[in-house]
């Protein structure tokens, strides 16, 4: 069955970032052979005077494929990497969702999109998890990280929010690939940001890297049109543009 | 540890940008503001602190500049520094 394990407020200023830390998590359930994790999406939440965050305010999460006895296992396994890699200072919380079990989806997805926009207590993340019977907990500190764990849940499971952690290396002629080479590479789909879709022969600009975002459950190439003479009609969007993934 | 306040043209804009709330100071700027970038370079060409972030929060393709510092802390319309170094 399908899972989603999300994590918030790991780290401090000096530490490494919460996305290293999901990582590490994804390959500990990989290498103990519990199942198979997918790629970390990043979620960006509220910037608010009132939300205490290092510099980003952003959460981290992952599906994991794992055979229903493993549950207790990994979430165990998440409990305590999180309470041994996380920054002394740090406020981590920890989400563990199974989709296929909750009976009102709309109803986490909806606390997601609200963290994106609205101050939201702990208390008020506990109540939600409580009554969809979620997964939930604190690992040190003010224990603020589960407020933002749970939204990254959410988000996640609406398959409409978020980046790719990493870089992706498309192969290419001279940086150039066509939308067909692009797919065969693993991406679901190439648009602009307005959502026009390219065709498979079309030519994209890929350079050396792309960065990928979670739009309509599918992972996505945003590009924007080149100028003319610049060897394809599409290049992919500039690093600024995803800041509002 | 000095601050990064400058003089002549480049102190003033600067200072353009530096504003003040609640006690401290902070960047007023948006990254994918050309004038914003140049300005917020100019602070991080000489800050002693200056640290670039982890590649996934580089949002200036490796550029010195406070946008790209692990340092700054992201605010609604700018940044501030964990170092509190604009000033």
């Amino acid at each position: 069955m399908e899972i989603l394990i999300s994590i918030d407020d790991t780290d401090d200023i000096d530490s490494r970032g919460t996305g290293e830390i999901a990582e590490l998590i994804a390959a500990g359930i990989d290498a103990n052979g519990w199942g198979t994790c997918g790629p970390v999406t990043r979620h960006q939440l509220l910037i608010h005077p009132d939300i205490p965050y290092t510099s980003h305010n952003s959460s981290m999460c992952f599906p994991a494929d794992i055979s229903g006895d493993m549950l207790d296992t990994v979430t165990n396994y998440c409990r305590a990497t999180l309470g041994e890699e996380s920054a002394p200072t740090s406020d981590p919380g920890l989400c563990v969702i199974v989709p296929e079990r909750l009976k009102h989806p709309e109803a986490l997805i909806e606390y997601g999109c609200r963290a994106k926009t609205t101050v939201i207590t702990k208390e008020e993340a506990y109540r939600m998890a409580s009554a969809h019977d979620i997964h939930l907990s604190e690992h040190g500190g003010t224990g603020q990280g589960v407020i933002g764990a749970l939204a990254g849940a959410g988000l996640r499971l609406s398959g409409n929010d978020g980046r790719f952690k990493g870089k992706f290396r498309i192969p290419s002629r001279h940086g150039i690939a066509t939308v067909r080479e692009i797919v065969r590479f693993g991406i679901d789909v190439v648009q602009t940001p307005e959502k026009r879709v390219l065709a498979e022969d079309e030519a994209v600009f890929v350079g050396e890297w792309v960065k990928l975002v979670l739009i309509d459950r599918k992972t996505v190439l945003l590009v924007v049109s080149t100028e003319a003479g610049a060897g394809a009609a599409w290049k992919a969007c500039e690093r600024t543009v995803f800041k509002d993934y | 540890m000095e601050g990064v306040r400058k003089n002549g043209i480049q102190g003033l804009l600067i200072m353009s940008r530096i504003m003040e709330k609640n006690g401290g100071v902070y960047f007023q700027g948006n990254v994918a503001n050309t004038d914003d970038l140049r300005v917020a370079s100019t602070i991080a060409e000489t800050c002693p602190a200056y640290s670039i972030d982890e590649d996934d929060e580089d949002y200036c393709n490796g550029v010195r500049t406070c946008f790209n510092c692990r340092y700054r802390r992201w605010l609604a319309d700018g940044f501030s520094c964990a170092r509190e170094l604009l000033c």
